[in-house]
C-alpha cells in the first residue's frame, strides 16, 4: 500500500524531479520518450497491426467492402456449435479445474509442510505449461486403450471403456485439460490463501465462531473475489488453448481454436477465408470481456488480501 | 461454563491440542491432496513406462538414446535454440531499459506499458498467428525468426512482471538519486548500480522466457516451422515409444528450468 | 456501563516446552475481579504464550487455568467466553468498523436490531462513532485497535486479553490510546491481562505488573513498587533506568558504595564479602558533595531534569538525573563530588 501511494504522489510531480542537473526541463522528456520508443514501436508492429488486422478483415468481404456476413457465419452452424462447444469447455475445466485446484492449493499451505509447498509449486508452474502432443501422450499411456491403468483396471474387471467412452470425447478432452488448468488454479490462488491471517481465524474462534461460521462469514468472502478472477483466468486459458486440443481430436470435436487452426492451415473453401478473421474476432471479444473481469476481481483481492 | 471441580482430570493433551484454532491438514483434504497427487503421477508415470518399455517386455533406456540419434534432430535443436537466443536478447534489450525507465522517469508511462504488456494474454496465439499471416510482409513470413519476433510479444507478460517486481523491490530511485548525487553519469548508474540489483529479475524473465520458446507449438506448428514442440508432434505420428521419451524429455527440462528460476528467486528474496 | 462479570483468574503452574526450550516454566499467576495485571519481558519471555494459554489458543503441557473457581483447560476456545485484541491486522478486512463489533454477537444468534445497539454503544465507547461503517484499511492503526477492543468488549467476555496491542503502533498514538485502553478498562471493570515490552506503558496502565524473564515470573508487585524495590537485578534493569556502579560488599547485608554505606536489597546473591560487586543505582538516586573524585563527561537537557553523564575514578560511567535548576555550574570537564542517596540497592556479580 505504501508504495502504491508513492507512485502516486511522485506521478503528480510535474516533469518528474526537479533540480536534477541536466535531466531538468523538456529535454528530459524527451529522452524519456525516445527510451520509451522501442517498446511502443516493437509491440505496435508486432502486437497491434497484426491484431487489428484480424479485427478489421473481419468485416470486409472478397471485393475489401465492409460486411457483416462474416460475423454473421461465425455465430451459425458449425461455427456456432464450436463457440458453444469451447464455451462449455472452458466452463466445466475451469470450475472442476478451480475447484481441485483450490483444495489441492489449500491443503498444502494448511499442512505448513515447506517442502511438500516448494515441490508442488515448481511442478504446478511446469504443469501450468504442459500441453499439445506431450500431454495427449502422457493420458494416452496412462488411460488410452493399452494405457496403464487401463489395463490395470481391466485386470480387477473394470472396463473404462465398455461404454463407448474414448479419450478422444468431451469429457476425455476435459480430463486432459485439467492437467494444465489445476496448476493454473494452485499458481494463483495461493497468494490469496497466504493473505489469509491466523489472526483472523484465532479473533473469530476467541469471538465465540465455530469454524463454519468463521468460513461462512470472514474466509468466504474474502477469498470469493479471488477464486472467481481465478476461475475467469482459467476459463479464458481454456477457451484459447489449440495445441492440446489439436493433438487430441484432430476435427472431431468442435472448437473454435480447432476452426481457426483449419482456416489458417487452408483446409477450406476459397470464400469463406474472411470467416477465420471473424472466428479470431469472436475469441478476443470473449476472452476480453472475461479477461477485464479478472482484472477488476485482482484489484478487489489485493485490496483485503494484499498488504 | 464448565462446572468442573477438583479433583480436575484434564482432557487427553492431543484433543486440547485439536481444539487450539491452528488450522491443520485434516483427513478430509489429504485425501483431496492424494487424488490431486495420483491424477498428476499416473499420466508421467505410465508415459515413463511405457518409454522405457521395449520389444517382449524387455524395460530399458534405449529409446532415449536413440532421440540424438534422429536425423533431423540437430536442425530441430539447432533452431528452436537459435530461436531462443533471438527471442531472448530482443525480449531482454527492449523490456529490461523500457521497465526501468518506467519506474524511473516515466512513471505516468507505467500504466500504459504494463496494460500492453498483458495484451498477449488477451489475444490467443491462435487469433495471433492469423493476423502475422494476414498482415507481416512475405520477406518476414519466409524466415522462421519470424516466430522470435513474435515469441517476444508471447512473453511480454512475463517479462515485464518479472522484471516490475524486481525494480519495485529495489527503491531504484533511491539508489539512482544517491548515485547521481555522487556524481555517476548516466551509464555508471545503470551498468555497475541498477543491473546488479536487477540480475536475478533478469535471469527470472529470460527463464521464462526460455520455458515459452521450448513449449510453443501453435504459431510454430500453423507457420509451418519445424521446431522441437512441432517435431515431437511429427514424430508422435510415426513412433509412439521415440514421441513418449521425447515428451519425458522436454518435462524434465521444463522442470530443470523452473528449478533454475525458483533458485534465482530465492536468492533474490535472500539478499533482500 | 459496567457490563461484564468482574471475574477471578487463577493460573497454576502452566509449563510449556518446545522442543528443547522451555517457554514457560511452572507459571502462576492470579487476577483479582476488576484488575489489570500486565506481563512484562523481552521478547520470548513467555508472556505470550502464557496470555494465548489462558485464550486456548495454545495448550500447556500441564498446569490448571481457572476462571471463578472452574477450570477451563478442556474447553475451546470459543467456548471461553474471552475478548482478545491481537498486535496488529486482527479486524475482518470484508467487514465495517460496526460489523466486525457485530460479529461475536452475530456468531451468538443475537438478534439484527439488538447486537447493533450494543455495537453502537460500544463504539461510542471507544469515541469512534463517526468510523462506524469504515473499513479497516481506510483506518489508521489506532483506529483499528480501538475498533478490536469494541469488538472484543462487545460480547460481555469474562477476561480481556490484550496481546501488545500497542507495538505496532507510532508512540505518539500510543501513549493517547493505552490511557485510553485503561479508561474503558476501568469504566467497565473488567478482570484484564495485558502484555507488553514496553515497560513505561506497563508501569503508565497497569494495578499490578508481573515481570518475566525466560519463561520464569520474576517479580509481581504494584509498578511503584517494582520501581523503588525490585528484587532482582533482571528486574532492577528492566524497569526503569539503572546504573551499575562498582562497590565493595562489606558483608552479605551491606555494601558500601560511593562512600556511602547501604543496605543490601536481594538476598541470596552468593556473593563474598570484599568481593567487589556492581550496586544498582537509578539516576536520580545521587546526590552531589563537594569533592573531586567524578569528572563531568557529557551534559544534556532534558526538561525538569538534567542528565548528566559522570567519570567516575575507576573510568566506568554512570547517568545521573539531577533537577536542572541544580545544574548550573555543571560543565562537561568540570569536577564534582558523588555519593548516593538510596538506602539500599540491589547488586550483582561484576
Amino acid at each position: 500500500m505504501t508504495s502504491a501511494a508513492m507512485r502516486s504522489t511522485s506521478e503528480t510531480t510535474t516533469g518528474g524531479n526537479p533540480g536534477r542537473g541536466s535531466l531538468n526541463g523538456p529535454l528530459r522528456s524527451l529522452r524519456t520518450y525516445i527510451g520509451l520508443f522501442p517498446f511502443f514501436i516493437y509491440s505496435g508492429f508486432f502486437l497491434a497491426i497484426p491484431t487489428l488486422q484480424v479485427m478489421i478483415l473481419a468485416f470486409r468481404n472478397q471485393d475489401n467492402g465492409w460486411t457483416l456476413d462474416n460475423v454473421k457465419e461465425a455465430v451459425a452452424g458449425v461455427y456456432l456449435l464450436s463457440f458453444q462447444q469451447s464455451l462449455w469447455l472452458s466452463a466445466i475445466s475451469a470450475i472442476t479445474g478451480a475447484i481441485f485446484g483450490f483444495i489441492a492449493a489449500y491443503a498444502i499451505t494448511v499442512s505448513n509442510i515447506r517442502i511438500l509447498r516448494r515441490v508442488i509449486q515448481t511442478a504446478s508452474g511446469v504443469f501450468a505449461n504442459t500441453g499439445g502432443v506431450p500431454l495427449a501422450f502422457f493420458f494416452i499411456a496412462s488411460i488410452g486403450t493399452y494405457g496403464l491403468l487401463t489395463t490395470a483396471l481391466k485386470k480387477i474387471g473394470i472396463d473404462l471403456y465398455s461404454g463407448g467412452w474414448t479419450l478422444f470425447t468431451f469429457s476425455g478432452l476435459v480430463l486432459v485439460y485439467l492437467y494444465f488448468q489445476i496448476p493454473l488454479m494452485i499458481i494463483v490462488i495461493l497468494p490469496a490463501i497466504d493473505g489469509l491471517r491466523l489472526e483472523w481465524r484465532e479473533a473469530a474462534g476467541s469471538l465465540g465462531a465455530s469454524k463454519w461460521q468463521f468460513w461462512r462469514y470472514v474466509a468466504i468472502p474474502l477469498l470469493a473475489p479471488a477464486f472467481t478472477g481465478a476461475l475467469l483466468l482459467l476459463f479464458a486459458n481454456s477457451f484459447a488453448a489449440y495445441a492440446t486440443a489439436s493433438a487430441l481430436t484432430s476435427g472431431t470435436i468442435p472448437l473454435v481454436p480447432l476452426q481457426i487452426g483449419s482456416l489458417v492451415s487452408g483446409n477450406v473453401i476459397a470464400d469463406k477465408a474472411n470467416l477465420g478473421y471473424a472466428l479470431g474476432f469472436g475469441m478476443v471479444v470473449i476472452i476480453g470481456f472475461v479477461m477485464a473481469g479478472y482484472a477488476i476481481l485482482q484489484r478487489k483481492t489485493a485490496k483485503w488480501l494484499g498488504n | 461454563m464448565a462446572t468442573i471441580t477438583a479433583p480436575i482430570r484434564v482432557k487427553n493433551r492431543k484433543v486440547q491440542k485439536g481444539m487450539t484454532l491452528t488450522p491443520k491438514l485434516g483427513p478430509g483434504l489429504g485425501f483431496g491432496l492424494a487424488v490431486v497427487a495420483f491424477y498428476f503421477f499416473l499420466p508421467i508415470i505410465s508415459s515413463f513406462e511405457f518409454s522405457i518399455r521395449g520389444a517382449n517386455n524387455v524395460y530399458s533406456l534405449e529409446a532415449y538414446g536413440r532421440i540424438t540419434n534422429q536425423p533431423d534432430f540437430g536442425t530441430v535443436v539447432g533452431l528452436t535454440a537459435r530461436l531462443a537466443l533471438v527471442t531472448i536478447f530482443l525480449s531482454t534489450v527492449i523490456m529490461v531499459p523500457t521497465v526501468t525507465l518506467v519506474h524511473l522517469t516515466a512513471k505516468k508511462f507505467r500504466r500504459i506499458v504494463e496494460f500492453i504488456s498483458l495484451l498477449p494474454l488477451v489475444i490467443p496465439p491462435v487469433v495471433l498467428v492469423l493476423g502475422v499471416l494476414a498482415s507481416m510482409p512475405v520477406s518476414l513470413k519466409g524466415t522462421p525468426y519470424l516466430l522470435a519476433l513474435e515469441y517476444v510479444m508471447l512473453s511480454m507478460p512475463y517479462t515485464f512482471r518479472a522484471l516490475d517486481a524486481g525494480l519495485g523491490a529495489i527503491d531504484v530511485r533511491t539508489l539512482v538519486d544517491a548515485s547521481r548525487g555522487l556524481g555517476a553519469p548516466w551509464r555508471t548508474v545503470f551498468i555497475r548500480i541498477i543491473a546488479p540489483n536487477i540480475r536475478s529479475a533478469i535471469f527470472g524473465s529470460i527463464f521464462l522466457t526460455l520455458a515459452l520458446v521450448l513449449g510453443e507449438y501453435t504459431m510454430a506448428a500453423l507457420m509451418l516451422w519445424n521446431t522441437f514442440p512441432t517435431w515431437i508432434a511429427l514424430v508422435g505420428q510415426q513412433e509412439a515409444t521415440l514421441a513418449v521419451a521425447l515428451s519425458i524429455f522436454s518435462l524434465v527440462v521444463a522442470w530443470l528450468l523452473l528449478m533454475a528460476l525458483s533458485a534465482v528467486e530465492r536468492r533474490q528474496k535472500a539478499r533482500l | 456501563m459496567s457490563t461484564s462479570t468482574s471475574s477471578r483468574v487463577t493460573i497454576s503452574n502452566l509449563r510449556r516446552t518446545f522442543g528443547d526450550v522451555v517457554a514457560l516454566d511452572s507459571f502462576s499467576l492470579d487476577i483479582n475481579p476488576g484488575e489489570l495485571v500486565t506481563l512484562l519481558g523481552p521478547s520470548g519471555c513467555g508472556k505470550t504464550t502464557a496470555l494465548r494459554m489462558v485464550a486456548g489458543l495454545d495448550v500447556p503441557d500441564s498446569g490448571i487455568i481457572k476462571i471463578n473457581g472452574a477450570a477451563i483447560n478442556n474447553l475451546s476456545p470459543s467456548k471461553r467466553n474471552m475478548g482478545m485484541v491481537f498486535q496488529a491486522y486482527s479486524l475482518f478486512p470484508n467487514m465495517t468498523a460496526i460489523e466486525n463489533i457485530e460479529f461475536g454477537l452475530r456468531v451468538r444468534g443475537i438478534d439484527k436490531a439488538k447486537r447493533r445497539k450494543r455495537a453502537e454503544e460500544m463504539i461510542e465507547l471507544v469515541d469512534l462513532g463517526q468510523q462506524a461503517n469504515r473499513f479497516p484499511n481506510q483506518m489508521s492503526g489506532g483506529q483499528q485497535q480501538r475498533v478490536a477492543l469494541a469488538r472484543a468488549l462487545a460480547i460481555e467476555p469474562n477476561v480481556l486479553l490484550l496481546d501488545e496491542p500497542l507495538s505496532a503502533l507510532d508512540a505518539k498514538v500510543r501513549a493517547h490510546l493505552r490511557d485510553q485502553i485503561r479508561r474503558v478498562q476501568q469504566e467497565v471493570g473488567i478482570t484484564t491481562l495485558f502484555v507488553t515490552h514496553d515497560q513505561e506503558e506497563a508501569m503508565a496502565i497497569s494495578d499490578r505488573v508481573g515481570v518475566m524473564n525466560k519463561g520464569n515470573l520474576e517479580q509481581l508487585d504494584r509498578p511503584d513498587v517494582l520501581y523503588s524495590n525490585p528484587t532482582s537485578a533482571f528486574v532492577a534493569t528492566f524497569v526503569g533506568a539503572m546504573n551499575r556502579v562498582p562497590g565493595k560488599l562489606l558483608d552479605s547485608k551491606s555494601v558500601e558504595v560511593l562512600g556511602k554505606k547501604i543496605s543490601v536489597a536481594n538476598s541470596g546473591h552468593g556473593l563474598s564479602a570484599g568481593s567487589t560487586v556492581n550496586v544498582m543505582i537509578r539516576p536520580e538516586q545521587f546526590a552531589i558533595t563537594s569533592g573531586d573524585s567524578a569528572i563531568i563527561a557529557e551534559r544534556s537537557f532534558r526538561g525538569p531534569m538534567t542528565r548528566i553523564v559522570v567519570s567516575l575514578a575507576d573510568g566506568s560511567r554512570v547517568d545521573l538525573d539531577i533537577a536542572s535548576a541544580e545544574t548550573t555550574s555543571m560543565s562537561p570537564g568540570n569536577r564534582t563530588g558523588l555519593t548516593v542517596s538510596a538506602s539500599s540497592a540491589i547488586i550483582e556479580a561484576r
